[in-house]
């Protein structure tokens, strides 16, 4: 709630303040799923993502890979989830964070449900959940496609569906 | 002309040869005559025979010709056959020929007469009515009835003779050969008679002969065989006038001149060298060996005479390099003579030697009386020491008892050593034991760890959820804001629960860290046991050697007393020993003044022998 007013514009201001007297009037559910997204922290490299928990079906315990050879190096490999064959990616890879696949010991792959596609993603650490609000969202840092903006000036949320999707994985486009 | 073997050999080979002449000159004859009889049948009866088969051949071709000579009628071709007719009747006339000439003995005489009229009628007939009936043409059957009618009854008997001749022949033949069958089996018996004779004739004689000799021969082998053995009574009791009784003779004389040897031979043997011996040839080597034998002998008792004599200026001359008996009397006549020698410078020796005794005999009678005065002082000596010696009997005494007290001394510190030992080896139980107890506690702190590690893994787990119970809160929507919350007390506790592992787990490897070092003092304490344990063991070691020096040095002691008690008793034994000598000394006395008395009866002896060697001439 930072949002500055210009102190001359007071009238104004009383517009807003009727403005969000109509909005609380509002049923509850529909303002809270507008103004927050409840996120999983992720830790890529050293730098810190979100995800938002929506686009996501569960976290995996950490296992091991089945490694493809003749495959583009952000693929990690297959997994066997329940009878179920799933490719995961290394997700620092994707995001060309860096060029090797992922070496931590607190690897782990949390699955993506969209309804485009399922896929596994390997990341270096599933930090905990939390809730962000969109409204204090930077979305003008000038980054990437993907990164829907970033919060808090150091946690930058994916936006997984743009990424999956974009031509770079022309994978997908035939797993999809 | 004696008898003697060579003339008996000829005598006998002499019968042999004519016999043998007689039969080789009948087998001759008779194989002559039987040759005889053979060329005889070969040139008559079957060469004849061969003659007589032409004839009937001839025959046959004179009936073929005329027969052929009547059919044809060409006149060139009667020609022709005339010819031939004239060429067969030339072949007859020459066989007839032939069969006179062979005909030796005129056996066929007859038959050939016959043959020859018949033929001279048959060819009288062709050449009179056939052949000229038969040359002019048309008369076929004139020449015809010629012919069957004349001639061929001519031409039978022709056949006949022929065949009357051959059988003429054949019979000459088989009587031919049966007197030759006849001749060679009389002459067969014949020389198989006188063969037989001669063999026996033979062979008596030769039975004889060799009876004469083997018998001549075997008594001479006994009675040589004698002779080799020694044995001269041999008698030979052949008495024939050949070479084989000569040499009974000569073997006989033989005998007797080894008889008449043996006995000079057997009186030499008896000392009587007055045998006569007359050689018997002057080539008798025995005879003479015999009598110079008995001249060596003769001079050699001469020899021995003289030296019995007394006078050993005697020379012995060797017969020979080899004369042993001349050669021992020479030694014996040098001995002889070197001993006379000897003993004359021996009794001359004698006679001083005695002279000296009866002085040395005055000196020692001195020396035995000083002898009696040194026995004196040497039994006193012998008491001093016998006192010195009990003084150290006891002393040896002394150290014995010293070294006992020494040994129960070392007894107890053995004993004290095996206690150390004994706390040593408890010492060492006890830190053993604790350090198993300490190696007990780090497993347990381990199996500590491996409960922290489940524990921590559970955390995990539950974290896990607790992310996962989230989403499927957030994918719930509004009706999972309450198990959000929910979701997110339990990531706490999870959360809390990974912290207390963790400070758990500090605080074990503290507990092991700690464990670890218990352990290795545990070790070093065992270390520094078993050291005071190889302490003490050399310490108990170095004590027995200790007691086993000192009871040694105690046996020693034992040993020097006792030695030194035997000393005492020898010295007590040597005082006697000292009387007894002194005894000795008095009895020696009297026995030097034995021996002056017998020293004088040596020279006297001495001058008795001088007398008695001067009587041999050196």
């Amino acid at each position: 709630m930072n949002v500055e007013m210009d102190i001359a514009a007071e009238q104004r201001n009383e517009q807003a303040l009727l403005e969000r007297a109509r909005r609380f009037a509002q049923p509850l559910v529909q303002t809270v799923s507008k103004a927050v997204l409840d996120v999983l922290l992720l830790r890529l490299g050293d730098e810190q993502y979100a995800v938002g928990l929506p686009f996501l079906r569960s976290v995996l315990p950490p296992q091991e890979l089945t490694s493809i050879p003749c495959t583009p190096p952000y693929v990690a490999g297959l997994l066997n989830l329940r009878g179920e064959i799933l490719t995961v990616l290394d997700l620092a890879v994707a995001l060309q964070l860096r060029d090797l696949p992922s070496t931590s010991k607190s690897a782990q792959v949390i699955l993506v449900e969209m309804p485009q596609v399922r896929v596994g993603l390997l990341v270096d650490e599933v930090l905990t959940v939390d809730r962000l609000c969109l409204e204090t969202l930077d979305r003008n840092f000038g980054g990437q496609v993907w990164a829907a903006g970033v919060a808090g000036g150091t946690t930058v949320l994916l936006d997984l569906e743009r990424l999956l999707t974009s031509d770079r994985f022309a994978v997908f486009d035939e797993l999809g | 002309m004696t008898l003697n073997l060579r003339n008996k050999f000829l005598a006998v080979f002499g019968v042999v040869f004519v016999l043998a002449v007689i039969v080789g000159s009948v087998a001759t004859s008779e194989a002559l005559y039987i040759r005889a009889q053979v060329m005889t049948m070969y040139k008559d009866d079957l060469i004849g025979t061969g003659s007589v088969s032409m004839l009937s051949q001839d025959m046959l071709e004179m009936r073929e010709k005329v027969l052929t000579h009547i059919s044809s009628v060409e006149p060139a071709k009667k020609k022709e056959i005339e010819a031939d007719i004239k060429r067969i009747d030339q072949n007859v006339d020459a066989t007839v020929l032939a069969i006179k000439t062979g005909d030796s003995e005129g056996a066929q005489k007859d038959q050939l007469a016959k043959f020859v009229g018949a033929w001279s009628a048959f060819r009288t007939s062709r050449d009179a009515l056939t052949l000229p009936a038969s040359r002019v043409g048309g008369r076929v059957e004139q020449a015809l009835a010629f012919y069957s009618i004349d001639e061929n009854a001519r031409v039978h008997s022709v056949s006949d003779a022929v065949n009357a001749l051959i059988q003429s022949k054949a019979q000459s033949a088989s009587s031919r050969n049966d007197a030759i069958e006849r001749t060679f089996i009389r002459s067969a018996g014949l020389i198989a008679a006188i063969t037989l004779v001669a063999l026996l004739l033979a062979s008596g004689l030769v039975l004889l002969l060799v009876r004469g000799i083997t018998r001549t021969t075997a008594q001479m082998v006994t009675a040589s065989r004698g002779l080799a053995r020694g044995n001269l009574n041999q008698s030979i009791n052949v008495h024939s006038r050949d070479e084989l009784g000569a040499m009974a003779d000569s073997f006989r004389s033989m005998i007797g001149y080894q008889q008449r040897m043996a006995a000079v031979a057997d009186e030499i043997a008896r000392g009587n060298l007055s045998a006569p011996v007359q050689p018997e040839s002057p080539e008798d080597v025995l005879g003479l060996a015999f009598g110079r034998m008995i001249e060596s002998l003769q001079r050699v008792a001469a020899t021995a005479d003289a030296i019995a004599g007394g006078d050993l200026n005697q020379e012995v001359q060797l017969q020979s390099p080899e004369d042993v008996l001349g050669r021992a009397f020479q030694r014996m006549i040098s001995n002889l003579r070197t001993l006379v020698a000897e003993l004359q410078q021996g009794s001359q020796n004698l006679a001083s030697a005695g002279g000296e005794i009866l002085a040395a005999t005055s000196q020692q009678a001195a020396g035995v009386t000083e002898q009696s005065a040194a026995i004196a002082q040497t039994t006193v000596t012998v008491d001093e020491l016998k006192a010195s010696a009990d003084q150290a009997v006891e002393l040896a005494g002394n150290v014995s008892a010293i070294a006992h007290h020494a040994n129960q001394i070392a007894d107890e510190g053995v004993l004290a050593v095996r206690d150390a030992t004994a706390g040593m080896n408890d010492i060492r139980h006890k830190t053993q034991s604790i350090a198993e107890n300490i190696l007990a506690l780090s497993e347990q702190s381990q199996q500590i760890s491996e409960i922290i590690a489940t524990v921590n893994d559970l955390a995990n787990q539950s974290n896990l959820l607790a992310l996962n119970a989230a989403i499927e809160a957030s994918r719930a929507g509004e009706q999972g804001k309450g198990f959000a919350v929910v979701a997110q007390e339990i990531r706490l506790l999870a959360e809390q629960s990974k912290a207390a592992t963790a400070q758990v787990r500090t605080i074990l490897s503290d507990i092991q860290r700690a464990t670890n070092a218990a352990v290795m003092a545990t070790e070093q304490g065992s270390k520094g046991v078993d050291a005071g344990m190889q302490l003490i063991d050399q310490a108990g070691r170095t004590i027995d050697d200790l007691a086993g020096v000192i009871q040694q040095a105690a046996q020693s002691a034992g040993q020097i007393g006792a030695s030194v008690q035997q000393h005492s008793v020898g010295m007590e034994q040597i005082a006697v020993a000292m009387g007894s000598i002194n005894q000795a000394t008095g009895l020696n006395l009297g026995a030097t003044n034995h021996t002056r008395q017998a020293a004088q009866d040596l020279t006297d002896l001495s001058r008795k022998l001088n007398q008695l060697v001067d009587q041999y001439q050196v």
